[in-house]
C-alpha cells in the first residue's frame, strides 16, 4: 500500500448526501435487540456484592448464609477463582478484590441466582469482615510523603510519570518573550451517561469456549485483556456485539465482561450481568480529571513562542486506559497551532475513587478547555483580539509540528470564517458590549469562541498497527454482506459502510445488509474509538469494494467473452459499454461464481493503513499520530444572570473540516450530539464524592445532564474540504464536536460579565462567587 | 415473592399475569409479555426510556407498580405502527435522523405521541417541555425536535394518524 494514499475528489452518487440511518426504522419501532434486552435460554442473573469502604482490607467473607437463599446457583470470592491482574495499559485490577478494596464500589464477590430477588437477598447476606485503611481522595495528596498507598509498588501512588522531550530550548524560549502567562485549570470527573448501563451476557461450552454478548467498542481488541483476567487463550473469547445503548468511550475493556463471565463458568449456566444505573455512576469509567498547569510565551506582535505544560491526573483505583488519555492531553493539541518550543510533562496519580478511562476527547477535550481559555487571556493581556490571535497562529495544510505530526488537509480558518458570519459575531461582541453596559438589568450578554482539533484514529495508542479491515461478501442472490470490526454504538458506521458499498458499486442501500460483529467471522480489527470511523473505515469499505467491482468485471467478462476494459457497472449488472443490452446481472455473476468455485461466494478483500509517515512514536515520542486531523470552530452565546450567576446559552454555532462528509445527516448528528455533551460538562456535570469517597450524585436525578428543555440551540455545519490520504477524503468530527465548546462558553461568559473561571463546571455558584469576588475588588 | 393477579390490555391484547407484588409495569412488558421495545435506562423514572402510555397518558413506566396497572389499557412503541407502516411520528424520527443509538428512542415517540394528541401544533417551547423528562445522550435533542415539527405536520396532513 506504499505511496497509495493519494485520493482526488470525485463526483459522487450518494457520498455527502443526507442518508437516514440504516437501522432507524427498526429502531423507532422497537425491534432491535439491545444487549440488555438478551436472554440466552437458561440464563441467571449476575451481580456484584460491592465495598463499602474506599480503601480496607479483606479479613473474612462468610457466605453461609448466603449461600442458603432459595434460587440462589452461585457464589463466588477471590478464593474461589483463577484470576490474574489484568488491565488494558497497567495489570492492576482483579475480577474479584484479592486481600484489599480500592474504591467505594470495588467488586469482592458475586452471586449468580435465578432471579434479580435471590440475587438482591443472597448479596444482603455475604458478611465481610473489614480492616478499615485510611484512603487518599486527592490526586495532590496522594503524591505527598506519608499518603496513603493504593497499590504496592508504585511510590507517592504515581502511575507513571509522563515526559515528552523538550522541543527547542524551552527555558530561552521564556526568557526572550515579550509576554508569558503563567495558569492553572481544572476539570473533574465527568460520567459519559449512555443510556444503556454497561453489561454483557456470557455463556461457556463444554470445551472451555467462551462466548460474550457485550456493548463494547473494541470486540476484537478487547479479548486480549480479557483473556489476561481469565487466565485462557485469547482465541476461546468470542465476542458478539450487538446493538448497545450509546457508549462515547466508555466500552472498551471492561471489569463487568470478565467479571460475568467467571461467574458464568462457576454457575455453569449463561449469566446476565448488567449493572444498574447507580451501579454504573460508581464502577463506571468516567472522565480522568486533570489539572493542568499552562505556561506561554508570545511576542509582542502576538506569535505564540513557546509552551510549557504540567499535568496532574487522577487516575481512580484502577487504570483502565488514563496513561494513553494523558499523553493525549499532554500533546494532542500541538497540531492546532504552529508552536516551535514545547514541554510537556504529566503525573499520573492513583487515589481512592472511582476508576477513570475513555470519554470522548480522550484527555485532549481537558487540554483544549485549559489552551483555548488561555489564549482568551492572552489575547485580553497583549491587546490582540483572540480572533485575530487564534488566526496568526494556527497551523494550516502540510504543516509539520516538533513532534512529527503532520496535518494534510486542514481549513480550519474556513471554519473561524464561516462560524464567525453565521453567528455574527463581530456584530453580536460590539452590540452586546453597548447593551451590557446600559442596560440595567442583571441579565448580561456575552459571545465566545475557540478552536479545535482531533485526529483520525491515534496511531499512539495501540503499539502493533494501525488500519481497518473489511470483507464484503456476495451471496447466491449477489446481495452484499459487510463484515468489519467497527462496532455502531449509535454513531451510524453500519450507515456508513453501507453508502461506501453502494456509492462504488451501485447498490440501493437497502441491499447492504451489516450484520452484527462477531470476532469469530469479522476480519481483526482495533475496534471504533480515536474517531477512526469515516477516515479509516471508509478508506477499507472503499478498497473492499473496490476489490469485488474487480471480481465483478473479471467474472462477467469470462462469462461474457468480452474484453474486462469495455465493462462496467450499472443497476446492479455488469454492462458492455458498446452495446448496454448485453449485460449480466450481480445475481448471475454470483450464482455462476458460486457453482464454478464449489459454493465459494466472491469476496471483497481490502484495508486501509494511514500513510507511511504515521507512525508509532520512537523513543523521543517522536512519530505522526494521525492521517487525518479534523477540525473545528465553537461560538457560544450567553446570557448571565448577575444576581444568580445561572448562565443559559441559547445558541452555538459549530463549524468542523470534516474532509469530504459521508453523510451529512450523521455528521450533524455526531455535532449536535457533542455539542450538547460539551455543554453539559462546562455548565453542569460532575461528579462528587462524599468525605469517605463514595459517589453522592449517583443518578439522573443528582447528576443532571442536558435535557431537551435546557439544551442551546445549535447550528451546526461544515466547511468544504477533501483529506487526500483517505479513499471518500473523509475525517472525523466524533470527539472534535465536543472539545471546544466548552472554552467558547468559558471565553463567552468572560465577554459578557468580565469573569474568568478556571474550573468547569461553570455553574451558578461559581460564576455567581466569581462576579462576588469581582466586586469586592473593584469596590477596593 | 408474593405475588398478585393482574389483568390489563396492552397494545389491543388482553393480559391475566401473576405478577410480583414488588414489580413494575416495565417489568411485566418486557418480562413476562416480551414487549422489549420499551427501554430500561435508569429504573428511577428520570431517563424516560421505559414510556409507555397508560389509559392514553404518558408514564414512566419503571415507576408504576406492577399491581396499579390492574384494568388499564396499555400503548407501547410495539402498538404504534400498522404492521410494516410506521406510524407518522415514527416516519418522522427516521427522516430528521433524530435517532443514533436508539435506546432512547421509544420513550420519546411515546412522549411525542403523548404530546401531539394534546397539542396537535406545539410550539418549540412546548416541545422542549414535553420532551424535558426523557434523556437522550447521542443526538443533543436538535433533531428530535425537528422530528416532532414534521410528525406534528405529517399527523395533520394523514386523517385517521392518531391513536
Amino acid at each position: 500500500m506504499k505511496g497509495m494514499n493519494e485520493h482526488k475528489k470525485e463526483k459522487y452518487r450518494i457520498i455527502g448526501e443526507r442518508i437516514p440511518y440504516i437501522d432507524a426504522k427498526e429502531k423507532v419501532t422497537g425491534r432491535t435487540r439491545y444487549v440488555t434486552d438478551i436472554k440466552l435460554p437458561g440464563t441467571l442473573v449476575g451481580k456484584a456484592l460491592r465495598s463499602p469502604y474506599a480503601h480496607a482490607k479483606i479479613l473474612n467473607i462468610d457466605t453461609t448464609e448466603a449461600r442458603k437463599v432459595a434460587g440462589v446457583k452461585t457464589i463466588i470470592t477471590a478464593k474461589d477463582i483463577d484470576q490474574q491482574k489484568w488491565g488494558p495499559i497497567t495489570k492492576d485490577q482483579f475480577i474479584l478484590a484479592k486481600d484489599k478494596v480500592r474504591y467505594v464500589g470495588d467488586e469482592v464477590a458475586a452471586v449468580a441466582a435465578m432471579d434479580v430477588d435471590a440475587c438482591d437477598e443472597a448479596l444482603a447476606k455475604i458478611k465481610v469482615d473489614y480492616e478499615i485503611l485510611p484512603a487518599v481522595f486527592s490526586a495532590f495528596e496522594a503524591m505527598q510523603p506519608g499518603a496513603p498507598s493504593v497499590h504496592d509498588g508504585y511510590p507517592n501512588n504515581i502511575n507513571q510519570h509522563m515526559v515528552i522531550p523538550d522541543r527547542g530550548d524551552v527555558e530561552e524560549a521564556f526568557r526572550k518573550a515579550d509576554f508569558v502567562l503563567e495558569d492553572v485549570y481544572q476539570t473533574h470527573y465527568h460520567y459519559q451517561a449512555y443510556m444503556e448501563p454497561m453489561g454483557g451476557i456470557s455463556v461457556w461450552d463444554q470445551n472451555c469456549n467462551l462466548t460474550i454478548y457485550a456493548g463494547i467498542q473494541t470486540p476484537t481488541w478487547s479479548r486480549r485483556d480479557y483473556a489476561v483476567a481469565l487466565g485462557i487463550p485469547v482465541d476461546k473469547i468470542q465476542i458478539i456485539q450487538p446493538y448497545y445503548g450509546g457508549s462515547f468511550g466508555a466500552k472498551l475493556s471492561q471489569q463487568v465482561h470478565p467479571l460475568g463471565a467467571v461467574l458464568a463458568k462457576h454457575a455453569v449456566q449463561p449469566v446476565r450481568f448488567v449493572l444498574s444505573r447507580d451501579e454504573d455512576f460508581q464502577c463506571g469509567l468516567p472522565r480522568v480529571p486533570m489539572r493542568i498547569h499552562l505556561k506561554t510565551a508570545w511576542s509582542s506582535d502576538g506569535s505564540f513562542l513557546a509552551k510549557d505544560v504540567y499535568i496532574l491526573a487522577d487516575n481512580g483505583a484502577y487504570s483502565s486506559y488514563a496513561a494513553a488519555i494523558c499523553s493525549t492531553a499532554m500533546y494532542r493539541i500541538d497540531i492546532l497551532y504552529k508552536v516551535p518550543v514545547l514541554r510537556s510533562v504529566c503525573d499520573l496519580v492513583y487515589t481512592n475513587k472511582v476508576p477513570t478511562g475513555c470519554y470522548r476527547g480522550f484527555g485532549n477535550a481537558q487540554m483544549h478547555y485549559a489552551l483555548e481559555t488561555h489564549i482568551d487571556q492572552v489575547g485580553k493581556e497583549i491587546d490582540i483580539d483572540p480572533v485575530e490571535l487564534r488566526r496568526k497562529n494556527l497551523a494550516g495544510p502540510n504543516y509539520k509540528n516538533p513532534h512529527g505530526w503532520k496535518l494534510n488537509s486542514c481549513e480550519i480558518q474556513e471554519c473561524l470564517n464561516k462560524a464567525i458570519e453565521d453567528s455574527e459575531f463581530v456584530e453580536k461582541k460590539k452590540k452586546f458590549a453597548v447593551s451590557n453596559a446600559k442596560e440595567k438589568s442583571p441579565i448580561k450578554r456575552g459571545i465566545g469562541v475557540a478552536v479545535c482539533v482531533h485526529v483520525s484514529g491515534n496511531r499512539t495508542f495501540i503499539k502493533e498497527f494501525e488500519g481497518a479491515a473489511v470483507l464484503i461478501r456476495l451471496n447466491d442472490q449477489g446481495r452484499p454482506y459487510v463484515y468489519s470490526n467497527e462496532p455502531d454504538m449509535g454513531q451510524g458506521i453500519r450507515t456508513l459502510t453501507s453508502m461506501c458499498v453502494a456509492e462504488v458499486l451501485g447498490f440501493d442501500l437497502e441491499d447492504v445488509q451489516v450484520p452484527d460483529p462477531d470476532t469469530n467471522v469479522v476480519p481483526f480489527g482495533l475496534g471504533i474509538f480515536s474517531s477512526r470511523g469515516s477516515y479509516m473505515v471508509g478508506g477499507a469499505t472503499k478498497n473492499s469494494a473496490l476489490d469485488l467491482k474487480n471480481k465483478l468485471i473479471k467474472t462477467a467478462s469470462k462469462l461474457m467473452h468480452l474484453p474486462e476494459e469495455e465493462l462496467f457497472l450499472e443497476n446492479k449488472q455488469v454492462v458492455w459499454s458498446k452495446d448496454k443490452k448485453k449485460s449480466l446481472s450481480y445475481q448471475d455473476i454470483s450464482w455462476n461464481y458460486i457453482c464454478a468455485n464449489g459454493g465459494q461466494m466472491m469476496q471483497g478483500i481490502g484495508y486501509f493503513t494511514p500513510p507511511e509517515d504515521v507512525a508509532y512514536p520512537d523513543d523521543k515520542k517522536y512519530g505522526n499520530a494521525s492521517g487525518g486531523y479534523g477540525l473545528g470552530c465553537h461560538i457560544a452565546e450567553v446570557e448571565v444572570n448577575t444576581e444568580t450567576g445561572q448562565v443559559r446559552v441559547p445558541n452555538i454555532w459549530a463549524i468542523h473540516d470534516v474532509g469530504q462528509p459521508i453523510n451529512l445527516l450523521t455528521v450533524e448528528g455526531q455535532i449536535d450530539g457533542g455539542i450538547a455533551q460539551g455543554y453539559g460538562w462546562a455548565l453542569m456535570e460532575k461528579m462528587v464524592f462524599n468525605s469517605e469517597g463514595k459517589v453522592r450524585n449517583a443518578s439522573f436525578l443528582d447528576y443532571q445532564i442536558p435535557t431537551a428543555g435546557d439544551v442551546p440551540t445549535i447550528h451546526s455545519g461544515v466547511v468544504d474540504s477533501f483529506e487526500w490520504t483517505t479513499g471518500f477524503g473523509s475525517k472525523s468530527v466524533g470527539e472534535a464536536a465536543l472539545i471546544a465548546v466548552v472554552p467558547a462558553i468559558g471565553n463567552a461568559i468572560f465577554n459578557a460579565t468580565g469573569v474568568r473561571l478556571k474550573e468547569i463546571p461553570m455553574t451558578a455558584e461559581k460564576v455567581l462567587s466569581a462576579l462576588q469576588e469581582k466586586k469586592r475588588k473593584e469596590a477596593r | 415473592m408474593k405475588r398478585k393477579k393482574v389483568s390489563l390490555k396492552v397494545n389491543g391484547v388482553s393480559y391475566v399475569l401473576d405478577a410480583k407484588v414488588n414489580s413494575t409495569l416495565v417489568d411485566l412488558l418486557r418480562d413476562e409479555i416480551g414487549l422489549l421495545g420499551t427501554k430500561l435506562g435508569c429504573g428511577e423514572g428520570e431517563c424516560g426510556a421505559c414510556t409507555v402510555l397508560l389509559n392514553g397518558e404518558a408514564v414512566t413506566s419503571c415507576l408504576v407498580p406492577a399491581i396499579q396497572a390492574e384494568g388499564a389499557e396499555i400503548l407501547t412503541i410495539e402498538g404504534l405502527s400498522d404492521g410494516e407502516k410506521l406510524h407518522p411520528i415514527q416516519e418522522a424520527f427516521v427522516e430528521a435522523g433524530a435517532i443514533q443509538c436508539g435506546f432512547c428512542t421509544p420513550g420519546f415517540v411515546m412522549s411525542t405521541l403523548a404530546l401531539l394528541k394534546k397539542i396537535p401544533h406545539p410550539s418549540d417551547d412546548e416541545i422542549r417541555e414535553a420532551l424535558a423528562g426523557n434523556l437522550c445522550r447521542c443526538t443533543g435533542y436538535q433533531k428530535i425536535f425537528e422530528a416532532v415539527r414534521i410528525a406534528s405536520e405529517k399527523m395533520a396532513s394523514v386523517k385517521g394518524s392518531e391513536i
